[in-house]
């Protein structure tokens, strides 16, 4: 038996919907499942006193953004090309930044 | 005579004791389900300002900060007919600078400063004197004030 | 009821073989549209779960630091600065706080040192992250040697390798004791690298940091909240190689939704010239149009959508990578907890489905106006 073209796209659609759906329960299932490991990365933090993420390691206002000192933004806004990927990846800390000139780095709440 | 001067002491004792289980008591944590009964604010969500009246008979009184708890307290006969001012046993406020409990009885208020809690205006209360002058000083507050100074009138010259 | 909704079958029916039939130029079209939509989605899932991650992990980050500047550079804090600042109401405690980088020419990697106020390892011996476990290949036990600030070289055994699973944090970091770590940078006795202050109440932040500022004016506090905005601010959607993905990817959509909006080619207007001939009504066009943007804009939108949710929280965004190793050469190895940002999920689908669905609707709807008799000519 030929299924019909509209049977097979609404299946297709419908199994793509579910796996959304499962990935989305999958989502609040693993956020659920990563507590113990964020508390315990916090509580390392706490520790440590560590400030920042160490993602990148190249250079030291990449490694520790927050603490990037106030020279450092002024020379290496986004988009400048010395330490290109991360620099222009990572933008200035906002508390480096004039107010006025905030808004388009700083980004929206979310 | 005798008899008299027994009654007295006796009345001293159970006077005495009655203030040592005040100073006894301990401050309670506000459950998810408390509610502020002067402005119906859920008090555990707001910890920075928590406040509380124990009474004698145990039962206890959240507030999600001082201005309400004194609103409260100077129309106990509207808010908790039951109970007369002789029956609260204890108040607890939050420090501002340790963000713990401190007796409320004992401590300094500060009225008319530029910190905010989650009812606008407060009485931003201290353990300590010194606390107090040094807050009243960089938050441009008005008066320093105690328990017994804050009359309705303070209170509500707050709301203005 | 039923019939219309039989009638919609045979519609839908109709307009799946109609895009069957053209399956190289429908398929490229999918295909083009799918990645568009996995780019933006990848960029939003990754920025928003790294972020909302950052601001987990570093919830206990110190709520004030303050470092002391000097010809614009940061420098050692002298001990007794914090004697001043524990004056200030409203600070619990002040502690110094050690630590600094290390350049480790072998492997050509930046280490972190970090001096432990708690379990520090003893003299002589190291704690280190995974990541520089990984790339030295160094296990407890084993010896490392690092040059010091005479140019004399020092030897630490390693204690234990840092957990596997806070690479995120702690991938380049070295755990040091104090002795070792004063005698190994230079650094004297009376001074710390900054100190770090415990204050109750956030609200005093901005006060106490302003005291500090005024009370001593070469340092520079730096408050827990501004560390927190940091990271909200780096992967902002708004900042740096962030806008430039998404302006690309977005400018690529306009282009498409521009090229079906300005008009449909000779082949679909005779289709419709011919539909409406046979005795199609312009709705039942209409209907069938709907039904091929939302079918083509739909299965982009899920298949772009799984695949981004894919790449990013289980193939550990695997194409970003390069992109944010940059050319260090200690890079973290961890896999993102998948908090997801419905929002972001309905802004995408708002801003691609329904803007083609109805780019694919009006031209159409434009062309099924027309006399058949017109087009067909």
């Amino acid at each position: 038996m030929r299924f019909s073209h509209s049977a097979l796209y609404l299946a297709v659609t419908g199994t793509l919907l579910a796996v959304m759906a499962g990935l989305g329960a999958y989502s609040c299932f693993a956020v659920v499942a990563a507590t113990p490991r964020l508390v315990r990365m916090s509580l390392m933090v706490k520790n440590l006193e560590l400030t920042d993420l160490c993602l990148f390691s190249e250079a030291s206002y990449t490694r520790h953004l927050s603490m990037a000192d106030r020279f450092t933004p002024f020379q290496d806004s986004p988009m400048v090309f010395e330490h290109f990927p991360s620099g222009a990846v990572a933008g200035p800390p906002p508390h480096l930044i004039p107010i006025q000139n905030r808004r388009w780095i700083q980004g929206g709440e979310d | 005579m005798r008899r008299l001067s027994i009654g007295v002491v006796l009345l001293t004792l159970v006077c005495l004791t009655a203030v040592v289980a005040a100073a006894d008591l301990k401050p309670r944590v506000p459950g998810p389900k408390d509610k502020c009964p002067v402005c119906g604010m859920f008090v555990a969500k707001y910890p920075d300002f928590a406040a509380q009246i124990q009474f004698r008979d145990g039962t206890v009184a959240f507030f999600d900060g001082p201005k309400d708890l004194f609103t409260y307290y100077h129309a106990l006969p509207r808010y908790n007919p039951r109970k007369k001012p002789s029956d609260v046993a204890a108040v607890f406020v939050t420090g501002y600078y340790t963000m713990t409990p401190i007796d409320g009885l004992s401590a300094w208020y500060v009225a008319g400063s530029n910190v905010f809690g989650p009812m606008g205006r407060e009485l931003i209360p201290f353990a300590k004197e010194s606390e107090a002058r040094d807050f009243k000083k960089d938050h441009s507050g008005k008066a320093i004030l105690r328990f017994k100074d804050i009359t309705p009138t303070v209170i509500k010259g707050l709301a203005e | 009821m039923r019939d219309a909704l039989e009638r919609q079958r045979h519609i839908l029916d109709f307009t799946i073989a109609s895009l069957l039939r053209r399956k190289g130029k429908n398929g490229s079209l999918l295909a083009v549209y799918t990645l568009i939509i996995f780019i933006l989605a990848s960029v939003l899932f990754f920025t928003h779960a790294l972020k909302r991650e950052a601001t987990e992990v570093l919830r206990e980050t110190p709520e004030i630091i303050v470092q002391r500047t000097m010809t614009g550079r940061y420098q050692p804090i002298p001990l007794a600065y914090a004697d001043r600042i524990r004056d200030i109401r409203g600070v619990i405690t002040v502690q110094p706080r050690l630590w600094g980088y290390y350049y480790d020419g072998n492997f050509l990697a930046n280490y972190t040192l970090v001096v432990p106020r708690e379990d520090p390892p003893e003299p002589g011996k190291i704690d280190i992250g995974s990541g520089i476990s990984r790339i030295r290949e160094a296990y407890p036990g084993d010896i490392i040697g690092f040059t010091g600030h005479d140019g004399k070289p020092r030897n630490f055994s390693i204690r234990k390798i840092l957990s596997d699973e806070s690479q995120l944090i702690s991938a380049d970091l070295i755990l040091i004791s104090e002795a070792d770590y004063r005698d190994f940078s230079g650094i004297s006795a009376d001074q710390a690298t900054d100190l770090v202050l415990r204050v109750r109440n956030p609200k005093e932040y901005t006060t106490i940091a302003e005291k500090i500022t005024r009370l001593l004016p070469d340092s520079r506090p730096i408050v827990r909240t501004e560390i927190l905005r940091t990271y909200d601010a780096v992967f902002s959607w708004r900042s740096g190689l962030v806008i430039v993905i998404f302006s690309a990817a977005a400018l690529a959509f306009v282009i498409f939704a521009w090229d079906k909006a300005t008009g449909l080619s000779a082949e679909e207007r005779r289709e419709i010239g011919i539909l409406k001939a046979v005795g199609w009504e312009t709705s039942d066009v209409l209907q069938m149009k709907f039904w091929e943007g939302s079918a083509i804009s739909l299965t982009a939108f899920l298949l772009g959508m799984i695949l981004a949710y894919a790449h990013v929280f289980f193939a550990s965004s695997f194409l970003f990578a390069p992109v944010l190793k940059g050319w260090s050469t200690l890079y973290p190895q961890f896999r993102l907890v998948p908090y997801v940002n419905f929002g972001h999920v309905a802004a995408i689908f708002f801003l691609t489905v329904v803007p083609y669905t109805v780019t694919t609707i009006v031209p159409s709807w434009r062309a099924a106006t027309i006399d058949p008799d017109a087009v067909m000519r």
